[in-house]
């Protein structure tokens, strides 16, 4: 019965539990991080519980599949002209349907666009989207990983992950497929749709002032969340990339003797959409919903993440984001509040936690934004272990700690505050336990457990010594290690790999 | 209100709801539930925007009030149910879909009855604003000249009112604060710029350390235009509009008072190093001397 308020948001839910459960490691099959669990054991009984998992993944595909709704979007004859995708999109219907996307004469052309809603037969909403399309990349991510990629923790001839039998076959690769063929599917009419929910704000006829801001659904609220719902999804399903140039467009570059600089026609690309996430930013240094809104954790993070998928970070007042986020942390609680002169919750662990890891990632001159942590030149990864290999104390260590905000007191606050004894986390001591906060509690975790460190944590501390792969720990490391997430897409690294390694 | 759906609805065939097979987050539903809303997804099927459908929308949203997807039908029956009714009435020359006057003083106040254990639902608030835009939408265009501009400031502070309401049980509601902006920044009228300078500061009074009300200050003082520098190519920075250096002092001071009620405060340090840096840097970008040691000083 308490569900049913959630009934507009089903692709939440899948999102909320499939991501905890994926940074428990639910779904590795050799386990680098959890306990010895997973590791040790019969191989039948893991095969087993392996096919029983690959089947649950494969009814997570189902269900969101009948969570999308299709919906027709106008666009003018220009701007389909002059979009690849819109062209694409536009040509692969008129197979199907000649009638609907004809010209209409006044311009405008009729596509079917879509997206995912809170449940089947209701209207696309970026929120379900934004969870939809993290949750199939999950499933996609586990079922497609690179064999390669994590290693087995203990000496068993078993060499590689998700590697079960003879036949090296990944257990989970069908539902994985599953997931993959559903977002090509769908990608280009979500785009469309996307596009459709662009709005014009301010009243500002200068075109250099313009802001373009997204609505959350048809006839839904703007604010800066729908930014982030859609860019997220966008940059997993390669949206976002840069596009080269059109021929015109080099025509015109040869013609001004300039052969290097690329233009790039994408509209999600657009300085007005940087330039309204800015504008949310308040005179306290977080963002609001909308500008001059005050300022709160998950809206500043929708922000940050959105400008740092757009490469538009160096737009906002950095260092005072900077402070408005440190200041978030409570001193004696080692939680995060979501502003000024409110209470502690565990949610805010990622939603501030994370935006301070987006944050140091950029700050540590990160060009180009891509999953699984910072892109390092030549020679850089080298001079890093050199550096690490050398014994530190405890408080030089502190010194050196590439985090800014103190990741021992917020593994404390979740370990210690967040958690129900009955399984499950939550926003403080006396409230219930729920998905949401079980989620973001988690990845709040693993964000201080893993965060600026520069690759993945292959190996735990216990067996080599070697504890540069993780941020200092609360708690005994072999058994309170988390996967690491990516702290703009809040999914496993291993996944986005996954996700953006695809040719759509 | 109970409504018979069956028998109201005995020509429909009602449509159950699609997971697929073995779905994954299965809702435990009550049968009144889904009767509501197999039947509901029928009517948006066919599309029939009537008085029935309408009235079915309410039972559904008594039972759900997150559902975005029925609230969107809902403001379609109410726009079909007025140009139904009003054919022949000036409001449809708007050739803007409108609500007449009625149904949105009813839909406030359902809005305002399901709200009251819903006070952070997002349709809610975002209904009350697809109504009011409505209403401001139709004051405008029915009355004359100075009395269409007292009749809209008039729907602005009855909806302030609503919302103090609100404020009055959870001072720090985020989507409370939010709809102010919103209504004084549409109506954008210079009385209510004012007056919620002195909200703000009454806010402040009753807890120092309400950082929403802070910040309604802040907004107020910046947007309205009442005590900024005039609009020069100097008068801002970064396009935002600054405090007169006057202006400036005299908030300095305020949140000096305020800092002095509890010096561990946040809310009033953080508003007069906002103000400062303001001032220096818009003194500093605009190269004036004399601006930069009179802000330093």
């Amino acid at each position: 019965k308490g569900f049913v308020s959630l009934d507009a948001s089903h692709p939440w839910m899948v999102y909320w539990i499939l991501h905890s459960l994926d940074l428990l490691g639910h779904f590795d099959l050799f386990s680098s991080f959890t306990s010895n669990a997973n590791a040790k054991g019969d191989m039948t009984m893991r095969e087993v519980e392996a096919f029983q998992k690959a089947d649950l993944l494969t009814r997570v595909v189902s269900t969101l599949s009948h969570c999308w709704s299709g919906v027709c979007v106008e666009f003018s004859s220009r701007d389909v002209q002059g979009d690849d995708k819109l062209r694409e999109l536009v040509r692969s219907q008129e197979i199907t349907n000649k009638e609907r996307n004809k010209d209409s004469g006044d311009g405008t052309v009729t596509i079917i666009g879509g997206g995912f809603g809170g449940g089947p037969s209701q209207m696309p909403h970026c929120a379900p989207t934004y969870a939809a399309v993290l949750a199939l990349s999950i499933v996609a991510g586990i079922g497609l990983a690179d064999n390669s990629s994590g290693k087995v923790r203990n000496d068993e001839s078993e060499i590689s992950t998700n590697k079960i039998n003879q036949n090296n076959r990944n257990p989970y690769r069908e539902a994985g497929e599953l997931a993959l063929n559903l977002l090509s599917e769908k990608r280009l009419p979500l785009y469309a749709f996307f596009l459709s929910l662009r709005e014009r704000q301010g009243t500002h006829d200068d075109e250099e002032d313009e802001r373009i801001a997204f609505r959350m659904h048809h006839d839904g609220e703007i604010d800066v969340r729908a930014s982030y719902c859609i860019l997220a999804p966008c940059k997993l399903l390669g949206l976002i990339d840069e596009t080269a140039p059109t021929s015109s467009e080099k025509k015109i570059n040869h013609a001004k003797g300039d052969t290097s600089s690329i233009i790039s026609s994408n509209p999600l690309l657009a300085p007005s959409i940087a330039k309204h996430i800015s504008a949310c930013q308040t005179h306290e240094g977080g963002f609001g919903a909308e500008p001059h809104n005050e300022a709160h954790g998950g809206y500043t993070f929708c922000a940050l993440a959105s400008l740092r998928i757009l490469n538009a970070v160096e737009q906002i007042d950095v260092d005072n984001l900077r402070g408005w986020l440190a200041r978030r942390q409570m001193g004696y609680e080692g939680g995060f509040c979501g502003r000024t002169n409110k209470l502690v919750d565990g949610c805010y662990s990622f939603w501030q936690g994370g935006a301070m890891a987006v944050l140091d990632e950029w700050d540590r001159g990160a060009t180009e934004m891509k999953g699984g942590g910072s892109e390092m030149i030549e020679g850089e990864r080298e001079k890093k272990e050199e550096e690490y290999e050398e014994e530190l104390d405890e408080e030089e260590e502190w010194e050196r700690s590439e985090i800014s905000f103190d990741e021992i007191m917020l593994q404390r606050y979740i370990l210690l505050c967040a958690q129900d004894v009955n399984g499950g986390l939550r926003d403080k001591p006396s409230k219930p336990r729920d998905f949401y906060h079980t989620c973001y509690n988690l990845s709040g975790l693993s964000v201080a457990q893993h965060s600026s460190r520069l690759w993945l944590a292959d190996d735990i501390a216990n067996e080599s010594g070697d504890d540069s792969c993780l941020n200092r720990i609360f708690g005994d490391v072999t058994v309170n290690i988390v996967g690491r997430t990516d702290p703009v897409l809040n999914i496993r690294v291993e996944r986005v790999e996954v996700m953006l390694s695809q040719h759509f | 209100m109970t409504m018979d759906i069956p028998t109201i609805f005995a020509d429909i065939e009602p449509t159950p709801q699609d997971d697929g097979p073995e779905p994954v987050c299965a809702i435990s539903y009550s049968p009144e539930f889904v009767e509501a809303h197999d039947y509901l997804r029928s009517v948006v099927k066919i599309d029939e925007r009537s008085e029935r459908a309408f009235d079915l929308t309410t039972v559904c949203l008594k039972l759900n009030p997150a559902n975005y997807t029925v609230w969107h039908f809902r403001r379609r029956c109410l726009i079909a149910l007025t140009a139904a009714s009003h054919a022949s009435d000036r409001l449809r020359d708007a050739n803007l879909p409108t609500i007449d006057l009625a149904s949105i003083e009813k839909d406030l106040d359902f809005a305002d009855r399901l709200g009251g254990t819903n006070p952070k639902n997002y349709q809610l608030w975002y209904h009350r604003r697809a109504l009011l835009e409505c209403l401001l939408r139709v004051s405008d265009g029915n009355l004359p000249g100075e009395e269409s501009s007292s009749g809209i400031v008039k729907i602005a502070r009855k909806e302030l009112e609503y919302v103090d309401k609100i404020l009055g049980d959870d001072s720090k509601n985020y989507h409370a604060w939010s709809h102010r902006q919103w209504i004084i920044r549409t109506v954008n009228n210079s009385d209510l710029w004012v007056s919620e300078v002195d909200y703000s500061h009454s806010k402040i009074l009753s807890d120092p350390r309400n950082n929403s009300a802070w910040n309604q200050r802040w907004f107020a003082l910046h947007e309205g235009q009442i005590s900024t520098r005039s609009n020069s190519s100097k008068a801002s920075y970064r396009g935002k509009s600054i405090l007169s250096l006057e202006k400036a002092n005299d908030e300095a001071n305020y949140a000096l008072c305020g800092a002095k009620v509890d010096p561990f405060n946040e809310s009033p340090w953080r508003y007069l190093i906002s103000v400062l840096t303001e001032q220096w840097r818009f003194a500093q970008n605009s190269g004036d001397a004399g601006e930069v040691s009179i802000v330093s000083a």
